[in-house]
């Protein structure tokens, strides 16, 4: 670990304990969203469109109501209706289909039975009758003005003048900055090129599933693994048109999200076929379900052309970019546009960013949404003007890198930030200039996210005998229990393991806004520290009494309070909470805000790979990854977010994509054929924390959970091109397209510059 | 309060190509009202998914935040993430 600026010594913040809740997620005790079973309970399953794009002439559920065991079949007229382009159209639209199917996967329909086996066969029976429509399946399709347009009320948002057609475009965002056009005739060599990526799943083992229990009184619970089960609530009521009161929805474990249960698919089908039947529902995606109806992240191409003067300051920039959001718009060219410049101090840029829609699942934010593809373009380009220029690429990033008073692509100027930071952690490791060996190449490449605040709540309940409970709304996908109970201990001044960290419900917790933006332990960190405090308060007043004098004589010491005079002896906390009914009553605060202060993030990566020239195979030889992570409440999890998150970035660089045919039928829709790295395909990733405390936070938390996903797509690409003299532009970087590339001379050749002045 | 209003840049296209302007309001609501007297139609977008930041700190949701003279805030769009 890298300190880089000096904090407080913590007493438990920083340490390493062993998580509340590992024991029973590595026994099978824990409780996914497919472990539980209702007495009575149903079988949920939904009928897809086997089309990319047809119309719906009709649906008939006649037979399917029929067969044995089916108690209940609904499809998108057992919902409220919805209004093209208003309110919660698209999420609607997107959970069931009503005029038009705009995917393979799409769902249509969905039948409740007694078993599995009924409610398959009740589904394969719902008939349908479709008039096929030609799909548009790619962003070149999309732009291409003689394509069909796949939504008539869709109209560009964000240009000038508004448009009088409708097109498969959903909406431009334009940043700029000085004047781009000098900036460029400025330059001393100007390199540009033209990227693309393919849709990536966000790759979560554990596929969505949810039970619902609707009572005869309307009331209905919903059983679920979420990011965010606040959010479900809310989707829910929204796509049902209920009231929020009626639905309770409990957490289960979670297995896994990184963005792509930021929403939801199967509840309101649950809940509304539950209510009909009388009896709960329990809904399963298979693996292929959840590749051909959820997620992805967006397919990209992307245009970065950067200019920089001999001495390596980057003088402008300009991007066109293009993010494939799928059968409905969506906010990813807004987070492209705004993360493709933003590491480095450009003094003119334009970027220019469009959602582009397609025939393709809805895409869903997958960790640091837009931003690994933003960083692919731009990382890319750097790399070749470092070689172009001669000089060492940390070392052209470290000139034009942001630091505290830079302005940010919005405007506003950086707080204090830690990019430099990890910079100088990666050319100061020794595998910055460790030996390469035959047929290895060596990259790097570097990555921002942002972090959010949002909405957050906790409560913490002292328990007669001095231990403590901290409830939150906040669902424990990286190891955020821990790093509550961290935080409380050290406020509380009691054993880590003497709290017992929860994730309460929706009727348990105050709200609680969904986890994403790496806000779990910046935020509800926040409400857990300010509960904390208020309890500290509650017990100095409590030890006043107890001790005969007056409060503000006492200290709260390493989980004591003591007599500021040394009169009295000091009073643990155990002593206290004994005395609890004689002193006032229970012991208990919450803690509820709006988070503010956020601290975004940088990462660096370094890594080198060997090339088989035989058959193209890409092997990870060195992996070395630095993030400034703030303070590392838990370090061991801040080391497993950095690390996972640059195992999900290598199989996004070197095999992983959706394939479709050319009627938009996806192929590959499982783990064979759709290939994540294992753990035999990554060594042992050397994560490296770089402290820069966030100076809004009370323990100086930042974001920690998706940077480490933006850097790997650039520096397997760099590293690929340093190996093999081709630059592969297109990714995944596949065994088949690397060999093309050494065997045929495709890529880019050796990374010729484009215009050198 | 008289306070100094930075926009991101994609919103000059409703200010009339400005990216700075000086405008008075006792909160950000109060302020957008005014803004959206000089510039209409930008009211609208300021309040949709519009952060600010004001005295160095990120607020996603201003509305009722109030402004202190001479303050400087700056419009930006609210990320969010995965």
């Amino acid at each position: 670990m890298t300190v880089t600026e000096s904090r407080p010594q913590y007493k438990f913040v920083g340490t390493r304990p062993v998580r509340h809740d590992g024991v029973d997620k590595v026994t099978g005790r824990a409780r996914f969203g497919a472990d539980l079973d209702l007495p009575g309970q149903l079988v949920g399953q939904v009928v897809r469109s086997p089309h990319a794009h047809a119309r719906i002439i009709s649906i008939d559920t006649a037979v399917a109501e029929a067969m044995p065991g089916v108690k209940a079949v609904i499809t998108g007229e057992d919902f409220p209706p919805v209004e093209p382009g208003v309110g919660d159209y698209d999420m609607c639209v997107n959970l069931m289909a009503r005029d038009r199917v705009l995917y393979e996967g799409h769902a249509l329909a969905a039948v409740a039975a007694n078993t599995a086996e009924q409610a398959r066969a009740a589904a394969a029976a719902v008939e349908v009758h479709y008039e096929l429509l030609p799909p548009v399946l790619t962003i070149d399709e999309a732009l291409d003005p003689d394509s069909p347009v796949i939504h008539s009320h869709l109209f560009t948002s964000g240009v000038d003048p508004a448009p009088a057609e409708p097109s498969n475009v959903s909406g431009v965002t334009v940043f700029t900055r000085g004047d781009t056009a000098a900036g460029f005739v400025e330059a001393d060599v100007i390199i540009e090129r033209e990227l693309t990526t393919q849709p990536v799943h966000q790759g979560y083992i554990e596929p969505h599933a949810v039970v619902a229990d609707t009572d005869p009184h309307g009331r209905c619970t919903l059983w679920c693994s979420s990011q965010g089960h606040f959010n479900v609530r809310a989707q829910t009521a929204a796509m049902l048109g209920w009231e929020t009161a009626r639905i309770k929805v409990i957490p289960a474990e979670i297995g896994g999200g990184f963005g792509g249960k930021t929403t939801i698919y199967l509840e309101p089908l649950a809940a509304e076929l539950s209510a009909r039947a009388g009896r709960p529902v329990k809904m399963v995606m298979t693996r292929a379900e959840v590749f051909r109806a959820t997620g992805p992240a967006p397919g990209t191409k992307v245009r970065v052309k950067l200019g920089a003067s001999h001495d390596g300051t980057l003088v402008a920039g300009k991007a066109w970019m293009a993010y494939s959001t799928g059968a409905f718009g969506g906010v990813a060219a807004l987070l492209g546009a705004w993360t493709v410049f933003e590491s480095y101090d450009i003094a003119n840029f334009e970027v220019e960013a469009h959602n582009v829609v397609l025939n393709t699942p809805r895409s869903a934010a997958y960790r640091a949404p837009s931003a690994p593809m933003s960083a692919f373009a731009t990382e890319t380009v750097l790399d070749e003007l470092a070689r172009a220029l001669g000089i060492d690429p940390i070392e052209l990033r470290l000139r034009n890198a942001v630091t505290q008073g830079a302005l940010t692509t919005m405007g506003a100027p950086f707080d204090r930030i830690g990019f430099v930071e990890c910079l100088e952690a990666i050319r100061d490791h020794p595998n910055y200039t460790a030996p390469l060996g035959e047929n290895q190449g060596r990259g790097v490449a570097a990555g921002y996210w942002f972090n959010i605040g949002e909405s957050s709540s906790a409560t913490v309940n002292l328990n007669e005998d001095g231990t403590a409970t901290v409830v939150t709304g906040s669902p424990d996908i990286g190891g955020s229990r821990a790093s509550m109970a961290l935080m409380a201990a050290e406020e509380l001044g009691i054993d880590v393991y003497d709290i017992t960290p929860v994730v309460g419900d929706t009727e348990a917790v105050g709200f609680t806004d969904i986890t994403e933006g790496s806000r779990a332990t910046f935020a509800t960190g926040m409400a857990v520290v300010e509960a904390c405090r208020q309890i500290v308060t509650d017990l100095r007043g409590r030890a006043a009494k107890m001790m005969g004098i007056d409060v503000s004589e006492v200290d709260w010491v390493d989980g004591r309070a003591v007599h500021s005079g040394g009169e009295h002896d000091p009073l643990p906390l155990a002593a206290i909470t004994a005395n609890a009914k004689r002193t006032g009553g229970p012991i208990t605060a919450t803690g509820s805000l709006e988070a503010r202060g956020v601290g975004p993030s940088f990462a660096v990566h370094l890594c080198d790979v060997e090339v088989d020239p035989d058959t193209g195979v890409v092997r990870v030889v060195r992996y070395t990854a630095a993030q400034d992570a703030g303070t590392a409440i838990h370090p061991s999890y801040v080391e497993g977010q950095i690390q996972g998150g640059a195992t999900q970035g290598i199989g996004w660089a070197l095999n992983e994509e959706y394939v479709y045919n050319g009627d938009g039928v996806m192929e590959n829709p499982g783990f064979l054929d759709y290939r994540v790295p294992v753990a035999s395909d990554v060594p042992m990733i050397d994560a490296v924390i770089v402290e820069v405390p966030n100076p809004a936070h009370p323990y100086g938390v930042r974001g920690v959970g998706e940077t480490s996903i933006v850097p790997p797509l650039a520096t397997m690409a760099n590293a690929v091109a340093a190996a093999t003299g081709r630059r592969i532009l297109d990714l995944p970087m596949s065994p088949m397209r690397v060999l093309d590339a050494i065997v045929n001379g495709t890529g880019n050749g050796d990374g010729s510059v484009t215009t050198a002045r | 309060m008289t306070v100094k209003v930075h926009f991101s840049s994609d919103l000059r296209r409703l200010t009339g190509g400005l990216t700075s302007v000086e405008a008075s309001g006792a909160t950000v609501e109060d302020l957008i009202v005014g803004l959206d007297g000089r510039f209409p139609g930008l009211g609208d977008r300021l309040r949709t998914g519009m952060a600010v930041v004001l005295n160095g700190e990120l607020i996603a949701h201003p509305g009722y935040e109030p402004l202190d003279d001479g303050a400087e805030i700056y419009f930006m769009h609210q990320p969010s993430g995965g």
